[in-house]
């Protein structure tokens, strides 16, 4: 996984960055926010930023990176597809002008490319390493293939200015998610609530 | 290689171009090889092949294009879903000797590339043929997902060597195939061999 665990009150500082800069965005560009401008609006130093991110890009970056694998290892225990890819979208949402700006950013191609690689580590290492599903070339294959969905089907909603609700995408996304893996990820949680019902 | 037996027009000259480059690759890399090297093996004058291709790229992109999109008619008529899977990896994977051997365009620069909407193009005629009451937007969500992934896996497949028979790629795509979207095209491919019989 490329997030590293972190401490509550490390988490509450970025996300107190991550809520000013989306602020910051609703009036102004990703180029004209300046570094002092966003430690000014969140209450940090200039120091403290610059422990927690590398540059402003990064704010960005992180922000989703955290949420999507925070959402891949709870799938499968609290959460199922359904859950987890609402979970993201709202995110998303929450953080629109964030992540317009990263997505312009980075190129749209470039910026798919990696957002699939970094969704398809996540699945894997949530599946396979954190609950022990054993890989197979099936699995595998799937895993690839929903990731690759999820990523463009979802960057084409959003930058086509979510033309449908939410829980219709939802619907949608859903009903690609191949059989063999979703069964699987329903395994699990009814596995989990199982145990769960035992203490 | 085996070509295709459905072809676009034009095809004729195109094959000279990549029997052409095959050759070429048989003594040296992608990157060495020029592009006057290429026309001037097949045969054919630098205008016909600028007519037929953009650059050295597009002879690649065109082959991954006209191999992996020479079964789409076919699949849902006289085609099962796998049946056409199989016959686009099988293609695909006589031309294995170019793409493997072309180090010169990473994964990255393929995808965008590749083209997708012909795909949607074709499978929802194929659908608003033999069941129009079926497509729904649902439906155009899952044939626009699957034709936007579907190319790229499979240049994620050769860019990874085509390690894999043309057989297990097609099982594999046949398992993320959406449900609903499967059953239709199956369904449609079986009256299509009715038809044909």
């Amino acid at each position: 996984m490329n997030v590293k665990p972190i401490e509550r009150s490390e988490y509450e500082t970025r996300m107190r960055i991550v809520d000013s800069f989306e602020e910051l965005l609703e009036h102004s560009t990703f180029g004209h926010v300046s570094v002092d401008e966003l430690c000014k609006k969140s209450g940090v130093s200039k120091s403290v930023f610059y422990r927690l991110f590398e540059g402003k890009r990064s704010v960005a970056t992180w922000t989703f990176d955290f949420f999507a694998m925070e959402y891949s290892k709870a799938l499968g225990v609290s959460m199922d597809w359904r859950d987890s890819h609402r979970h993201v979208l709202q995110v998303m949402i929450k953080y629109h002008a964030l992540f317009s700006s990263a997505m312009n950013e980075k190129g749209i191609d470039s910026f798919y490319q990696l957002e699939i690689r970094k969704l398809t580590a996540n699945l894997e290492a949530a599946l396979f390493d954190y609950h022990g599903v054993s890989r197979s070339d099936e699995l595998v294959f799937q895993i690839s293939f929903i990731s690759h969905a999820t990523v463009l089907m979802v960057c084409d909603w959003f930058v086509a200015g979510m033309p449908y609700d939410m829980e219709t995408l939802l619907d949608y996304l859903e009903a690609v998610v191949p059989q063999k893996l979703y069964n699987t990820v329903n395994r699990l949680m009814s596995a989990n609530k199982q145990n769960r019902s035992y203490v | 290689m085996k070509y295709p037996s459905v072809v676009r027009k034009g095809f004729a000259t195109r094959r000279k171009v990549y029997e052409s480059l095959e050759r070429l690759l048989d003594e040296r890399a992608f990157a060495d090889i020029v592009v006057c090297e290429i026309w001037q093996g097949a045969g054919i004058s630098r205008a016909t092949f600028y007519r037929h291709f953009d650059g050295k790229d597009d002879v690649v992109r065109k082959l991954f294009r006209e191999f992996s999109e020479s079964t789409l008619e076919e699949s849902g008529r006289s085609l099962t879903w796998y049946q056409g899977n199989l016959q686009m990896t099988q293609y695909l994977y006589e031309a294995k000797n170019i793409f493997t051997r072309v180090v010169g365009i990473p994964e990255e620069g393929l995808v965008p590339l590749v083209g997708w909407e012909s795909r949607v193009e074709s499978l929802v005629r194929t659908i608003e043929e033999g069941c129009p009451k079926e497509l729904d937007d649902e439906l155009r969500f899952e044939i626009t997902t699957l034709s936007r992934v579907e190319p790229m896996l499979m240049t994620k497949w050769i860019s990874e060597g085509m390690v894999k028979t043309p057989e297990q790629m097609a099982q594999l795509l046949e398992g993320v195939c959406p449900p609903r979207l499967h059953s239709i095209m199956q369904r449609l491919a079986s009256n299509g061999r009715a038809i044909f019989q």
